[in-house]
């Protein structure tokens, strides 16, 4: 035998369905707060290259924008994005322990210091390296000397910055 | 006689809420805006000045103790060998101002050593500033307070490395010999004027 359908239930006030959004406005914000207390105003003046693990240290100095090189694990490029990047030294050259001076990187450097003063710019004598922690250090020293020998009196490491306040 | 429930209390009341609809259009242009200027990585740079270097000479090494203060050098050196850290002064190879810190039990470079040994150079035999100079700075074109020490190279550090060595040690080296944490918890200044050089 069927039952008559409740008197009571059939007044219930159905309201329309609402999207309970209150848990998201608390997550968004956290999340707001986090990012306004990291943004910087300045904004990131230099990204680190693709495909570059760089090496972590200790200082604190901000990177600024200018004359840059990458070193890989594949070579010497030029500081561009990892799909436009061209190769000044490749690693044969880079290992040959002959080769004390890199011929295509003195090229390179002589070019854009004649194109910037063709143009007028500012002639700066600082130059920056992102280059990959695991690139063997006779590399590193052949584009130092290659680049102290071309005029460029800094030559800045691109690092990541750890806290210098561990034991 | 038991009076009959007032049929009001089955009255509902809707719940008032807040319009937070324009606050959520807000934070969806604003998280994304915050999203793709934050910085999620600290970049720093590792400033290295290649220095002009000058060959010791043979006649500074003869008056080394005979002539005036200034003469004197330090010469500090640090090789990174693939089996541990050399670390000389007076460009000895062998003796008491020679030392070889070898790797660890997990075959990394021990630099916690390396920095004692530092500091106990920096401390015993360099010492404290013997007075103070003052010298134009190229970059900012001012003049700045300088110490002077009893060797004319007190700060600075001569680094080679063997070839294949991975550029993350030698940036390991360089944050050692900069600067310690004395026993009061301040940072001083150890050998802050490295020189990048070949292996010897």
């Amino acid at each position: 035998m069927a039952f008559p359908p409740s008197k009571g239930k059939k007044h219930l006030c159905r309201g329309d369905l609402k999207l309970r959004i209150t848990s998201l406005m608390d997550v968004m914000t956290l999340v707001l707060l986090f990012l306004l207390k990291t943004y910087s105003v300045s904004g990131p003046l230099m990204k680190p290259a693709e495909g570059v693990e760089l090496p972590s240290s200790t200082v604190t100095q901000e990177p600024v924008k200018v004359l840059g090189l990458i070193i890989t694990p594949d070579g010497l490029f030029e500081d561009a994005a990892a799909g436009e990047r061209r190769m000044i030294e490749g690693i044969d050259v880079l290992n040959d322990d002959t080769v004390l001076q890199l011929t295509n990187l003195s090229t390179y450097l002589s070019n854009v210091q004649e194109r910037n003063r063709y143009l007028g710019r500012e002639e700066k004598r600082v130059l920056t390296i992102q280059g990959d922690k695991s690139i063997p250090y006779r590399w590193v020293l052949k584009v130092i000397d290659t680049c102290s020998g071309a005029g460029f009196e800094k030559i800045d490491f691109v690092v990541y910055k750890e806290s210098k306040y561990r034991g | 006689m038991a009076f009959r429930p007032s049929l009001k209390k089955k009255r509902q009341f809707e719940e008032a809420e807040a319009n937070v609809t324009p606050v959520m259009n807000l934070m969806c242009v604003l998280i994304p805006m915050l999203l793709t200027t934050a910085k999620f990585v600290d970049l720093a740079l590792l400033e290295y000045n290649p220095p002009v270097l000058q060959e010791t000479d043979a006649s500074v090494d003869d008056n080394r103790g005979e002539g005036g203060v200034s003469t004197e050098l330090l010469e500090l050196r640090v090789n990174v060998a693939y089996d541990g850290l050399e670390v000389s002064i007076f460009n000895v190879i062998e003796g008491e101002n020679f030392t070889i810190i070898p790797l660890d039990y997990d075959g990394a470079y021990d630099f916690r050593v390396f920095r004692d040994r530092l500091v106990e150079i920096k401390e015993r035999i360099v010492g404290p500033a013997i007075s103070e100079s003052e010298l134009l700075n190229d970059e900012t074109g001012k003049l700045e307070i300088v110490n002077v020490y009893k060797y004319t190279d007190a700060e600075q550090i001569r680094i080679s490395a063997e070839g294949d060595v991975p550029l993350q040690t030698i940036i390991q080296v360089l944050d050692y010999s900069r600067e310690y944490k004395n026993l009061d918890g301040y940072f001083q200044p150890l050998f802050p004027s490295p020189a990048l050089g070949q292996f010897q």
